[in-house]
């Protein structure tokens, strides 16, 4: 008997060896029916990736399998926040304008004039035409900036226009009115959160069913939306610009980070989001993948609850500081895949002012405490959900104040629980994230803002004066100084703690070209072309 | 026994009307509020409060729940918060799935785990019997999910052999089968071969064998239709509990189930969701148990006979009841 239990085991330890061993001189089986390519001419305009730098001949495939880590509750970019909706929707709508090499360029609208401060004049295409085959027009412009101006998830970008105001002059003409001077209006109309939507479409069904069957002016149109599995689009033949290098595109939802990666090395998708850190060198070492990562818009930082009566005492929030080490924080919760955060907003934010990262000092970490009354020690609690980063960074947090005589005590409590206790003031301290919409100060700075507070419940006028003016000054220079005084401010202040910069990417098969990673996380599909 | 089945289906109403309450109030004192959860961590006080309100957030729990029961009864199981969907059209878009592979995973089950029972009991303390039990215990205590993992790790990644996710085709479904299946195999041999034990020790299986049956015609004809009452019980209970259970697989496997679909439900606070996909899986669950039953009457003689005896009880209790009541009437006048 014990004999047959040790070959058992035996059985089961060789079966895991096989199936952990390198996996990269596997000779994976495509997935069927994915890949029936015909050789193409490249593009004059196809840029090499890094691995890839001697320009090959594309070719043109017949579906770009994409796999996303969670099935978005939209594809109508004005009706969610989250990067699912965004990237499903990203082929399917077009913006105003893009930006290209830093250069603000024409897309749907070809010029603008900034009549004056609370007037905006846009010349659009005349060429466009939306999926339903009806021509895009100024009334479809005005529809679709209102509508973003008035929904609740994109009011922090569009919620400046003048609703009731704004027209159009002619079919190719509109005049977009202003509540108040707001210089992030043309960077928010080069962004993938402004969609032109086809008012018709919109207004022939409701809302919701616009979202589950969306129709804009891209290069690819909905398809098929299978619940929980997929969601199919397919190449508009009337596309008024250069046309994809795919026929299809299908967005497949695997929730399972390990699942998205395996099918990313064994060919099942081109293209996977949320990658583990873990996996990324795996994916760089193996020659049929590769990683393509960079600075996300975004920042991970100690939240403190300031009208907490304990947060609320800057002695404390800086004592806490004090004992915290940031480099540290950054490097070990992150696994090496985040810069220590040493300002308020991402680095790639026009604006961005270096202030930190804040020094680590237990030593000053113990005298403050002293100051504040609290010599003979702290007792705190965080209070967190099942979110991996946070949890490292709760945990190594923890341990250091350990070394300063503070006892930290960790609630780990579901993400539904979680938000509702932050919208009721009870979270005492934790640590979150936040990350810019747009690049742009006034979206990387948008929990600061007395109305959306809601996590820091600061109750600052000054930090609301300066968002203020910085949001109404159109002249960079002058809005560059701005930021700079209010982030002065807030590191004086320390109503919250940056801590990381966290590093994101996504993976991609190595044949898959002219494809780069962008801060927003959204990238552009529609450009990507294929190596033999 | 069509009597039968008419008062099992009828008890399941009281049975579900139960669950949905037992649910609601679940979710109704769970923190969490669906409007903050759907608007995000940067909505207003305003914004989430006018969501909250139009949601019909605000009332009270009677309130909620009578109009749930309400649309329930015209057969609405009410809108997902998330998807702004029927939630029976969510149901129905995922439950095939998972009915589907509950299906495969269980013949799967029963075709290995009952053979192999089988084989064990009749060699008893052999090598095979010996091979088939340690199985069994790795079976039953190995975590699925790690299982699955490793499957994928070797046959799609390291071999390239079968597909690693998704359900687009007859490969894609033997990877999340065999994970899936494992525990169910596992637990359907050791009942078959304990069942098996039992019955093949019986005095009437000495006696077929002392009258020169053949030994295919004792296991099978006289040893396994006896044994099977409670393998049939842990296939019942095993098929059921895969229609909903299966949520860690069908996470690896990418399959688009309903185990997964409740899971995220519960996580959004999404109530009518969570209630109706409860509700859909209890009642499957009900009539899998009926079902179960009635392949008793099926398999056993006896129960069979049970079933007319109380058919023939209760048409001569009616008869005395009518006769009864006849010549009551008859007094009476």
């Amino acid at each position: 008997m014990k004999k047959l239990l040790v070959l058992a085991l035996a059985f089961m330890m060789l079966l895991s060896v096989i199936a952990c061993s390198n996996p990269t001189t596997s000779d994976p089986t495509p997935d069927p029916g994915q890949t029936n390519t015909e050789a193409t001419p490249a593009p004059t305009d196809a840029q090499g990736t890094e691995e890839t730098p001697a320009a090959p001949s594309a070719v043109r495939k017949e579906n770009l399998v994409v796999a996303l880590q969670a099935e978005p509750q939209t594809i109508d970019p004005y009706a969610a926040s989250h990067d699912t909706t965004f990237i499903s929707s990203e082929a399917i709508f077009e913006p105003l304008f893009k930006y290209e090499d830093g250069e603000l360029t024409p897309w749907l609208a070809t010029a603008y004039e900034m009549v004056d401060d609370l007037t905006l004049k846009l010349t659009l295409r005349d060429d466009v035409l939306f999926h339903d085959g009806n021509k895009m027009t100024a009334d479809d412009v005005v529809f679709s900036l209102c509508y973003g101006a008035t929904s609740n998830f994109t009011s922090t970008l569009f919620g400046a226009i003048d609703t009731e105001n704004t027209k159009a002059l002619d079919e190719q003409t509109v005049e977009v009115k202003l509540l108040y001077p707001y210089a992030p209006l043309l960077e928010a109309m080069a962004s993938h959160r402004c969609a032109i939507v086809s008012k018709a479409a919109y207004e022939s069904m409701d809302a919701d069913a616009f979202g589950r069957a969306p129709v804009g002016t891209g290069p690819m149109m909905f398809k098929e939306w299978v619940s929980g599995d997929r969601i199919e689009l397919t190449g508009f033949e009337q596309y008024w610009g250069e046309k994809p290098a795919f026929d299809n595109m299908i967005i497949r939802i695997i929730l399972e980070a390990s699942s998205r990666t395996v099918e990313l090395e064994t060919g099942g998708v081109d293209i996977a989001f949320q990658i583990s850190p873990v996996d990324w060198s795996r994916l760089e070492e193996n020659p049929d993948t590769q990683m393509l990562t960079g600075n996300s818009m975004g920042m991970t930082y100690l939240c403190f609850n300031n009208s907490n009566e304990l947060y609320g005492n800057e002695l404390v929030r800086k004592a806490i500081a004090y004992a915290i080490n940031v480099e540290a924080v950054a490097k070990t919760a992150y696994q090496g895949q985040a810069d220590a955060a040493d300002g308020f907003m991402a680095r790639s934010i026009p604006g961005y002012k270096k202030v930190g990262p804040w020094e680590y000092n237990p030593e000053k970490s113990k005298e403050l405490l002293k100051q504040a009354g609290y010599e003979n020690g702290l007792e705190v609690k965080f209070v967190t959900f099942q979110q991996q980063y946070y949890n490292a960074c709760i945990e190594v947090i923890q341990s250091m104040l350990k070394e300063v005589g503070i006892t930290c005590s960790i609630e780990m409590v579901d993400l539904a629980t979680f938000t509702s206790m932050n919208n009721n003031g009870e979270l005492p301290m934790t640590v979150m994230a936040n990350s810019a919409s747009i690049p742009d100060p006034a979206s990387a700075l948008i929990a600061w803002p007395l109305s959306r507070t809601i996590s820091l419940r600061h109750n600052d006028q000054h930090i609301q004066d300066l968002l203020d003016q910085g949001e109404r000054t159109y002249a960079m220079e002058d809005r560059v100084k701005i930021y700079a005084e209010l982030q002065d401010y807030l590191w004086e202040k320390l109503y919250l703690l940056p801590l990381a910069f966290p590093i994101t990417g996504y993976g991609a098969r190595s044949n898959i070209q002219n494809f780069d990673f962008v801060p927003t996380g959204i990238p552009d599909f529609a450009a990507i072309t294929f190596a033999e | 026994m069509l009597r039968y089945i008419a008062k099992r289906i009828f008890l399941m109403i009281p049975v579900l009307l139960g669950i949905s309450f037992v649910i609601f109030l679940l979710m109704y004192f769970t923190p969490g509020d669906p409007a903050q959860m759907i608007l995000g961590d940067l909505a207003t006080k305003e914004e989430v409060e006018a969501l909250r309100e139009e949601m019909g957030l605000n009332d009270s729990f009677f309130e909620r729940y009578f109009r749930y029961m309400g649309d329930l009864l015209k057969g609405d199981l009410g809108t997902s918060y998330t998807t702004k969907l029927p939630v029976w059209d969510e149901i129905s878009a995922r439950l095939p799935v998972t009915a589907k592979v509950a299906f495969f995973v269980i013949v799967f089950a029963v075709l290995i785990g009952v053979p192999i029972g089988i084989l064990s009991a009749v060699r008893q303390y052999t090598i095979i019997d010996s091979i088939t039990r340690v199985m069994a215990l790795l079976g039953i205590t190995m975590p699925s999910f790690w299982f699955a993992l490793l499957l994928v790790l070797l046959f799609s990644v390291k071999l390239g052999w079968l597909p690693a996710s998704g359900l687009y085709g007859p490969a894609y479904y033997v990877l999340p089968i065999i994970s899936i299946s494992a525990a169910s195999v596992a637990i359907i041999t050791r009942t078959a071969r304990s069942s098996m034990l039992e019955v093949i020790r019986q005095d009437y299986i000495d006696t077929a064998r002392a009258k020169g049956q053949k030994e295919r015609v004792v296991l099978f004809k006289h040893a396994l239709l006896n044994a099977l009452i409670p393998i049939l019980t842990v296939v019942g209970i095993q098929f059921a509990g895969s229609l909903g259970g299966a949520v860690v697989n069908e996470q690896v496997f990418a399959i688009p189930g309903i185990g997964k679909l409740m899971v995220d439900a519960i996580k959004a606070r999404n109530y009518p969701l969570v209630t109706g996909s409860v509700l859909v899986l209890s009642l499957l669950q009900s009539l899998v148990n009926l079902f179960i039953d009635l392949l008793y009457a099926f398999v056993d003689p006896r129960i069979r006979s049970q079933y007319s005896r109380s058919k023939k009880k209760t048409k001569a209790l009616n008869g005395a009841v009518t006769a009864g009541a006849g010549t009551a009437a008859g007094k009476g006048e």
